[in-house]
């Protein structure tokens, strides 16, 4: 895992210092009236002098990015079809990726793999042998039981942890609410959020023209048996509402949502995240 | 709703098989472990209710397909036109051909069996209340059964069991106009069960007389290449009156009918009722053969003949009885005036010598004079020689009575000859140059027993230039046909020196005979019982004349006892005519009856005539067998055989070629049909509506198009 990382984010950081060098300020943001309080050495004697006014500039506050990466662990992760690399599998990879991408830079990362039956949590670092541990984390974590993203979410917000990106990586097939919930908080208190979804092939296509008994990977127990001719039209409906709804509603709060099924190359996802991002001006 | 493969309604249970297989692939599962509950359950619960009503819609839908698909090959049909009439009452018209030629085909394969089996099984597809008619034809239409409503279907059979064919023939071209305002209207059925003789069918075709375009139905024709048929027209003895020990010629006349030639039919003859003699007969198509047969009847009495044609389709024409009286001997008696010399001196001679000669006795007279009384010998002529005054009862026993042409002819001799042809005698008038014409022209003529005046009696010159020959040919009595063949000798090179010329013959006298100058030789004339025949010559024992050739014995034998038959009533007699017997009743006679093939005598009541009795016994048109007059005694019976016969115009079974059924079915626009499931198919195409193909196939396509509508896959 740490080597595809490396491969994957070897490609990417030419692009990414590139576009941090050209044209833009790492210092000064902007200029601001004087006001009772502000420190002198900041006023902007030049820009007074021409405007007949105290003008104090504003730097950006030089702190190191902390990235946290939360993991969806739940069983639902597991669903594989076609010999295509699971939704757990292509989720690590990218958090694989975007670790190693983050410790590059010197910035902080940290994971989170939830699931209801255990989460496994790697605090926030930017020590460079930190993505071993990542890396443990992840390999050493199986995909179980049901979903428990919003009490992972929760955690971060209970820690207090430095405002930063998170990044959720899930399938997004349980109720949205608590994680809307959670999530809504996080970007509440200046967490820049993003959603990246893993999509199943056959989850998404629903190949089947017969009776099947559908088990649910979660919630052992839990069957449907049913004729899938009847369902197929409803459940792509349901099923591309879901991801509709869940992309206008990371639009409305400004979250950046990234959704690509299992048989799609994670480098490619994650190039044309990371450019349009870069695009954009944002950092990783 | 109605079927016409009703066997594969049995496959309905295959109209269950979405239900199976539903089941099947229920229980037959593929079993996946899923990540995305979530979305399925959402999916679940939006559409639970509609999953369990489109799962049944969809089931049903498919089961009626499928079942669709079974009615398909079961090929439904409608019963609306039943329906339709159903108010009007359906009404079934029968019309059953009964004639002779419905028995042709192999034993129990005839056509008439055949109908039977159609009519069997048409009577079963009836309703119970509809309306029915039985018209059986024979020669005339007989409504048997006439609008009467079908409620038992067993006695309805055993009506139809009753119909049995008969001998004689349909014409239709003459039955359908009298039949044909029962044989359409509203609701009716006309089923018309016949074969295609085209002779029965011959005229139909003709303007009005089927009424063009009233009849439609059906016609079963219940022919099956079996049209080859042989007939026997008839079988009649040469003389309805034989000798025991003698021959009697049978002339038996068959025809072939068919249209390829058939060969070694065997025919045989019964005597009695016992084999006697057989013999192959071949025969051309339309061909037409006389055979005659020798029959020796051993015991006097009354016997009859039977001849049987073998190997043929047609069994009812194949037989034909002929019955015979014999005699112990013909008696015969001359009459002459004694010590003449003349025609019949050597005639006399000649007739003794034939007695002997045929009984075998050569050189030994057992001829009787006057003097010494009937004669009694046992051969199968018996001569007696009258001469001088008669006695009361000299006449009584003979047969034959010969007149000579020089006999003094008294009113009282012609009044004791007709009382002895009135009794049922024969005499042969013999008139030579000797002959007073004028008083026999005036006394015979009184007495009616003349059948031609005399005009004159020739006599020329032994072996001279002028005389009278007999041809070979047509002879008119059967009996004399003989001479028509060299067997029996060849009575054309007979020469006859002496003759007589006779006038136009009296009304009910016949010229049985012509010289070859077309001039009568022998004028019959009949009073029955009796018969008088008229001779121009023959009986002279001039040389060169008929009785002085040994070969002419036969045509003397035959001569005589044709003659002598006068007294015995034809034992041949046509159907549709009466039967006549005449007898002399016995000391303890009781009554008459006739039997006709065993049946139940019908007792006769005779009527009494000059030395005898006469009874009358009708026979009815189309009846042939062998019949019986009984003579009822106190002790015992005596029959009398009379054979029953008669033209069979059914027996030419050559069947309509394809031109004429065209003709005849522009007035009687029939449905043709050859069995029952012919006709039944006719029937439920026409009788129950069309078939519901086209409602099966929207059935089909209605499911395919829900299940398209459903978005769903065919199993």
């Amino acid at each position: 895992m740490e080597l595809l990382a490396r491969r994957m984010v070897s490609g990417l950081r030419h692009g990414l210092h590139r576009s941090r060098m050209v044209g833009i300020s790492t210092d000064f943001n902007h200029h601001k009236l004087y006001a009772t309080g502000d420190a002198l050495k900041h006023i902007d004697w030049k820009a007074s002098a021409r405007h007949d006014r105290f003008y104090v500039k504003r730097y950006i506050e030089d702190r190191s990015l902390a990235v946290r990466i939360v993991l969806d662990g739940s069983a639902s992760m597991l669903q594989a079809s076609g010999g295509l690399p699971g939704k757990y599998r292509q989720g690590a990879r990218i958090a694989a990726c975007l670790g190693y991408l983050v410790l590059k830079e010197r910035d902080a990362v940290g994971l989170s793999v939830t699931s209801s039956a255990a989460t496994a949590w790697v605090p926030v670092s930017s020590r460079p042998n930190h993505m071993l541990q990542i890396l443990q984390t992840l390999a050493g974590t199986q995909a179980q039981a049901q979903d428990s993203l919003a009490d992972g979410l929760r955690v971060i917000l209970d820690r207090h942890e430095t405002r930063g990106i998170v990044v959720v990586v899930t399938d997004l097939m349980y109720d949205p609410d608590p994680v809307r919930l959670e999530l809504g908080r996080l970007h509440a208190q200046g967490h820049e959020v993003l959603l990246i979804q893993a999509r199943d092939v056959m989850e998404e296509d629903f190949p089947f023209n017969r009776w099947v008994q559908f088990s649910d990977l979660e919630n052992k127990g839990v069957q449907h048996r049913l004729d899938a001719v009847l369902l197929k039209r409803i459940y792509r409906e349901e099923y591309q509402a879901l991801l509709l709804d869940w992309r206008v509603w990371a639009r409305k709060f400004g979250m950046h949502y990234v959704s690509f099924r299992n048989e799609e190359d994670a480098v490619a996802v994650l190039t044309s995240y990371l450019a349009v991002r870069a695009r954009m001006g944002r950092e990783i | 709703m109605m079927f016409l493969q009703p066997g594969l309604l049995w496959a309905l249970p295959f109209a269950l098989a979405p239900l199976v297989i539903y089941f099947l692939m229920r229980y037959r599962s593929l079993r996946v472990a899923w990540g995305a509950n979530y979305v399925l359950e959402r999916a679940l619960a939006r559409l639970q209710k509609k999953v369990y009503l489109e799962q049944i819609l969809l089931i049903v839908l498919r089961t009626l397909a499928a079942l669709a698909i079974v009615l398909a090959f079961a090929r439904p049909v409608s019963r609306q036109k039943s329906a339709a009439t159903a108010n009007a009452g359906v009404h079934h018209v029968l019309v059953v051909d009964r004639s002779a030629s419905m028995q042709a085909g192999e034993p129990g394969n005839t056509r008439w069996d055949r109908a039977q089996e159609v009519l069997s099984r048409y009577v079963a597809s009836w309703g119970r209340g509809e309306r029915w008619s039985l018209c059986v034809v024979g020669e005339k239409p007989v409504w048997q059964v006439d609008g009467e409503t079908h409620l038992d279907p067993a006695r309805t059979k055993a009506i139809l069991n009753g119909v049995k064919p008969g001998e004689g023939m349909v014409s239709w071209a003459r039955t359908l106009p009298l039949i044909r305002d029962k044989l359409s209207g509203p609701g009716v059925e006309l089923v018309l069960i016949s074969d295609d003789q085209a002779i029965a069918w011959e005229g139909v075709e003709k303007p009005g007389v089927a009424g063009v375009g009233a009849l439609s139905g059906y016609w079963v024709n219940t022919a099956r290449a079996d049209y080859e048929n042989s007939a026997v027209l008839q079988a009649r003895f040469g003389s309805s009156l034989g000798v025991a020990g003698q021959p009697c010629r049978i002339y038996i006349e068959v025809r072939h009918y068919g249209s390829e030639p058939v060969e070694g039919l065997p025919l045989e003859v019964l005597r009695d009722g016992a084999f006697y003699a057989r013999e192959l007969v071949s025969l051309l198509p339309g061909q037409s053969r006389t055979l005659s047969f020798d029959v020796i009847f051993d015991e006097p009495g009354s016997h009859y003949a039977t001849v049987r044609l073998g190997k043929d389709m047609l069994g009812s024409d194949n037989m034909a009885y002929a019955g015979i009286d014999i005699r112990p001997a013909v008696k015969v008696v001359l009459l002459r005036d004694p010590g003449r010399s003349g025609k019949f001196d050597s005639a006399w001679p000649l007739l003794e010598l034939s007695a002997r000669a045929l009984r075998g006795e050569a050189g030994k007279s057992r001829v009787s004079r006057d003097s010494q009384g009937p004669s009694m010998g046992a051969g199968p002529i018996m001569p007696q020689l009258k001469e001088g005054e008669l006695r009361d009862g000299y006449l009584a026993g003979a047969d034959v009575v010969v007149l000579d042409g020089g006999r003094t002819l008294t009113p009282e001799l012609g009044g004791m000859l007709r009382d002895y042809v009135s009794s049922g005698g024969a005499l042969i008038l013999a008139p030579d140059g000797a002959t007073d014409i004028q008083s026999w022209n005036r006394i015979l003529a009184e007495k009616r027993l003349l059948p031609a005046p005399l005009i004159r009696c020739r006599t020329e010159r032994l072996a001279g230039d002028r005389f009278q020959t007999l041809t070979r040919s047509d002879w008119p009595l059967s009996a004399m046909r003989i001479f028509e063949t060299d067997e029996e000798g060849d009575i054309g090179h007979v020469r006859f020196y002496s003759w007589c010329e006779f006038g136009k013959p009296n009304t009910g006298a016949q010229v049985v005979k012509t010289f070859a100058d077309r001039t009568p030789f022998l004028v019959r004339q009949d009073d029955r019982p009796g018969a008088v025949l008229l001779l121009a010559g023959g009986l002279s024992g001039g040389a060169g004349n008929l009785m002085a050739r040994e070969f002419c014995l036969p045509y003397l034998m035959r001569l005589l006892t044709d003659a002598a038959s006068g007294a015995v009533l034809p034992r041949v007699v046509v159907n549709g005519e009466a039967a006549n017997l005449f007898f002399r009743p016995p000391p303890d006679f009781k009554g008459a009856a006739f039997q006709l093939d065993a049946g139940l005598p019908v007792g006769l009541t005779p009527s009494r005539v000059k030395a005898g009795m006469i009874a009358t016994a009708p026979v009815p048109a189309g009846v042939w067998g062998l019949g019986a007059f009984l003579v009822l005694r106190e002790r015992g019976v005596n029959r009398v055989w009379v054979g029953v016969q008669g033209e069979r115009e059914d027996s030419d079974l050559r069947p309509l070629n394809q031109d004429g059924k065209k003709r005849i079915k522009l007035p009687c626009p029939l449905v043709e049909v050859n069995d029952w499931p012919q006709l039944e198919e006719q029937l439920k195409a026409v009788r129950i509506g069309g078939e519901y193909h086209h409602w099966v196939i929207l059935a089909l396509l209605a499911c395919l198009v829900g299940e398209m509508v459903l978005e769903r896959r065919f199993i």
